[in-house]
């Protein structure tokens, strides 16, 4: 945003905006909690999941959850793109396979990665392969619809075009297609990616030793709810870090803007 | 006006008919058509929406089949898309990924030979677009667009160059210009055009002939030669005798303007 | 627009009276939490028989019994920090984690003891056999439970450390699931999971808490209940002391009766029975053991508010009521 053309009264406008409610919202919190409204125990004050933060930054633990938490979502994401695009490429150029694996698709997209997790403990154990494949589901299905939808709606005036100019298959494929789908399958590996850390929490409900889903797991047993807190708060900001990381990834890749046919 | 009978016509269309079939109805879009078009003659089709015209351009094109009737270019039947006829559509068309150069290149169909960059440049120069070779289509003005997409036409030298409305979507000052410029490329290619619009003004402009299609079903209503020296004047007395002809045709019909899509 | 608030605000105040309302009235509602273990038998002795329905109509009331069963001490913790319970059935563990936590309760009774009654089981097939061999290996255990306490200190019996083993958290259940297949090398359990195991040929027994840990497992109630409701208070103990004395005059008799609430069969639920002392009355060694799980829980740092036990510990309800 061209934010050197705003006044300075526009940008404090904007910035009151951005973060007032929020400031707002956590005064009210903690006076309701020193007020003894709120007990500590059903929610914290803001003040004391701060202190709880940082003393998880300061030791050292926290840091070391986010790096188990954030490895196994790359894990699992990295198997779901390459899947989902692959397979997804191949049914989105190939009636006949789109025609054979639509229910299975169908069918299975539905179900939430955490209903797997009793059959991913009896095929994969309680190590780290099941954890990944329980990532690895949430991540998948946003990644293969997204580029089977981004294939299939490879402009037809350009098809025209390719015709006349006697494009072959490949070159057809590569050239125009592809390039066509890429705002969608980055849409697709967007979505995935952050389908994938929300899956974590699920993920480590199996019998984790560590992670950012483990902590909040382990907090709740032993009635630790700002530890709770802190262990949400994070995976917000995490999730967050990534999707701008994926954004800029998209902003680098496409140059081009989509252009409007016609004016 | 070339009239030498023992000149092979560039393209041959005789009796061609072509029908569409919606809920059980037929609709016919084209009814015995004839036309006969010369090497490097420049021919305009008018007609309002609905009348078939554009349907007639993708038959030529290749891009519609099942047809009735014969069309011709040269010695072979027309019966798919190819190299050999270019076309230019409403939309400029281009892949939004690629640069200017780029699109044109990828018109090529021989790209492996070294003449490539230097075909790619002349043609770019021949639409007035010389140093825009680096842009991307979003950068461009609609007019400018469409002239990359004709030098992407013209990259493989085709033997027909068809426009299917092409400055439907430009405004009225730049579809003068772009009329200028085709014109200009005409003259300097020599390539056999012919122009499907619902402009009358710039049928006149261009053509050396104007073919006047009626709609419901379309068939051809008149075929006027335009015998003016070019650069033509659009307010000179002449231009507009042939206007008032051209209009006169549309408008002695008592049929309410009504247009359907195919 | 006047007619519209009025209606709204009527609403809104009828809703309020009625959430705020129950289930906290006077003489209406008892809210027990319970596990499905042979440890509370006594509190399934006394729902079967009627004895606590008994021991209030001898102070002259009435009240509804309401009981919810979980599967372990931190769930009943949740419960409790909700406003849900009045009287809890856990391990002392779990007791004063909820209390460091900030939830308003007291220790009113013991349900039970006993250092058979949990212990670190191994795979039957397993070649482990002494705790020193459970370095580097995947234990499992309620993490938070009284069995936590007991894995920490059959470790340090042999030389290790929490941080010697990989210490994995999982249910009850999923810890059965796991040891049949093969997933765990160890875990801590307690009754009937124990028994459950061993009597399937799937596990034997490490080490249990004999020597180590007694295995005191106590009745919590709010302070608000038991101030408010002393009489009733005594009552539900009394009822839990009857329930004890049944078992200890007829145990096959209560082995039959409650079979079904504790998830056994009779045949195996009456060597367990015997595994327990089921006195309700706290006596000062008990309080010691509660000590030493509160320190573990400190040095562990699974608790970082230091919890007073003698202030945690309320005895003077069995007192009162002659349980010694």
């Amino acid at each position: 945003m061209a934010y050197s053309n705003i006044r300075y009264t526009e940008k404090v406008k904007h910035f009151t905006q951005y973060f007032g409610l929020l400031a707002l919202l956590l005064l009210v919190w903690e006076a309701l909690s020193r007020l003894g409204v709120i007990q500590p125990i059903i929610l914290p004050p803001p003040s004391q999941i701060a202190l709880v933060f940082y003393d998880l930054l300061k030791n050292g633990s926290l840091l070391k959850h986010i790096g188990i938490s954030v490895l196994r979502v790359l894990e699992g994401f990295g198997i779901a793109a390459v899947l989902g695009l692959t397979l997804g490429m191949g049914i989105g150029l190939s009636q006949n396979l789109a025609r054979m694996s639509d229910l299975i698709i169908q069918v299975i997209k539905p179900i939430p990665p955490i209903a797997w997790i009793p059959l991913a403990i009896l095929w994969f154990g309680i190590g780290e392969q099941s954890k990944v494949f329980i990532i690895f589901l949430g991540a998948f299905f946003p990644v293969i619809i997204n580029t089977i939808d981004g294939i299939r709606q490879t402009d037809h005036k350009l098809v025209e075009v390719a015709r006349i100019l006697e494009v072959s298959k490949s070159r057809f494929i590569l050239e125009v297609v592809i390039p066509g789908a890429f705002p969608s399958i980055m849409t697709g590996l967007r979505v995935g990616l952050m389908v994938a850390w929300m899956c974590v929490v699920a993920a480590e409900l199996i019998a984790a030793s560590g992670g950012v889903g483990y902590l909040i797991m382990d907090a709740r047993q032993l009635s630790q709810s700002d530890v709770v807190l802190v262990g949400m708060i994070t995976i917000g900001i995490i999730g967050k870090l990534m999707d701008s990381i994926i954004s800029w990834i998209e902003k680098k890749v496409i140059t081009w803007k989509p252009v409007f046919i016609g004016v | 006006m070339n009239n030498n009978n023992s000149v092979r016509p560039k393209l041959l269309i005789e009796n061609l008919s072509k029908s569409y079939w919606v809920n059980n109805d037929e609709l016919k879009a084209l009814q015995d058509i004839n036309l006969t078009i010369l090497n490097g003659e420049f021919v305009a089709i008018v007609g309002s929406s609905g009348c078939g015209k554009s349907t007639l351009l993708k038959i030529i094109a290749g891009l519609e089949n099942g047809y009735k009737g014969t069309v011709l270019l040269g010695n072979e039947k027309i019966s798919g898309p190819g190299l050999d006829r270019g076309m230019v559509f409403q939309e400029h068309r281009l892949l939004p990924w690629l640069t200017v150069e780029k699109n044109i290149t990828f018109g090529i169909k021989d790209k492996k030979s070294k003449v490539t960059a230097t075909t790619v440049s002349e043609h770019l120069d021949l639409v007035g677009l010389s140093g825009f070779a680096n842009a991307y289509p979003f950068q461009l003005s609609g007019g400018m667009a469409q002239r990359v997409s004709i030098a992407r036409a013209l990259v493989n030298q085709p033997e027909l160059l068809l426009f299917d409305e092409p400055f439907g979507s430009l405004d009225a000052l730049t579809k003068i210009q772009m009329q200028k410029e085709v014109l200009r490329i005409w003259e300097a290619e020599k390539t056999t055009m012919i122009l499907v619009t619902h402009d009358i003004d710039e049928a006149i402009f261009l053509g050396d002939r104007v073919v006047v299609m009626s709609s419901r079903p379309g068939t051809i209503r008149k075929i006027i030669p335009i015998d003016l020296l070019r650069p033509r004047d659009r307010s000179s007395y002449e231009f507009t005798q042939i206007r008032k002809a051209i209009y006169h045709e549309f408008f002695t019909e008592a049929e309410e303007p009504f247009s359907y899509a195919i | 627009m006047k007619r519209f608030l009025n209606i709204v605000l009527t609403g809104v105040f009828a809703f309020a009276a009625t959430s705020l309302s129950s289930p906290k009235a006077q003489g209406e509602e008892i809210r027990l939490a319970t596990q499905a273990i042979p440890a509370y038998a006594p509190i399934f002795v006394a729902k079967h028989k009627g004895f606590i329905q008994e021991e209030l109509a001898k102070i002259k009331t009435t009240a509804e019994i309401k009981w919810t069963s979980f599967p372990a001490g931190p769930p009943i913790n949740e419960s409790f920090a909700a406003g849900q319970q009045d009287f809890g059935f856990l391990g002392d563990v779990p007791a004063i984690i909820g209390k460091s936590a900030g939830i308003n309760t007291k220790i009113v009774a013991l349900t039970s003891s006993g250092a058979k009654t949990l212990a670190v089981v191994v795979p039957s097939k397993s070649a482990i056999s002494s705790p020193s061999g459970l370095k580097g290996k995947k234990v499992a255990v309620v993490k938070g439970s009284y069995a936590h306490h007991l894995l920490l200190l059959v470790l340090q019996k042999g030389g290790l450390t929490v941080n010697d083993i990989e210490l994995i958290n999982l249910s009850q259940a999923d810890i059965a699931t796991a040891l049949l297949n093969g997933n765990i090398d160890a875990a801590a359990i307690w009754e009937p999971l124990i028994t459950k195991l061993s009597s399937q040929g799937t596990v034997r027994v490490l080490a249990d808490g004999t020597g180590i840990k007694k295995g005191v497992l106590v009745i919590i109630a709010t302070n608000e209940f038991v101030t408010k409701n002393r009489a009733k208070t005594k009552a539900v103990l009394k009822a839990y002391k009857r329930g004890a004395d049944f078992i200890k005059a007829n145990p096959s008799e209560a082995a039959q009766l409650i079979a079904a609430d504790v998830n056994l069969t009779p045949e195996l639920l009456l060597p367990v029975l015997k595994k327990f002392n089921y006195n309700p009355a706290i006596q000062p060694e008990d309080i010691g053991e509660i000590k030493k799980s509160e320190a573990f829980l400190l040095s562990n740092g699974l608790i970082r508010a230091d919890v007073n036990i003698d202030s945690f510990v309320d005895a003077s309800l069995t007192k009162e009521i002659g349980i010694k």
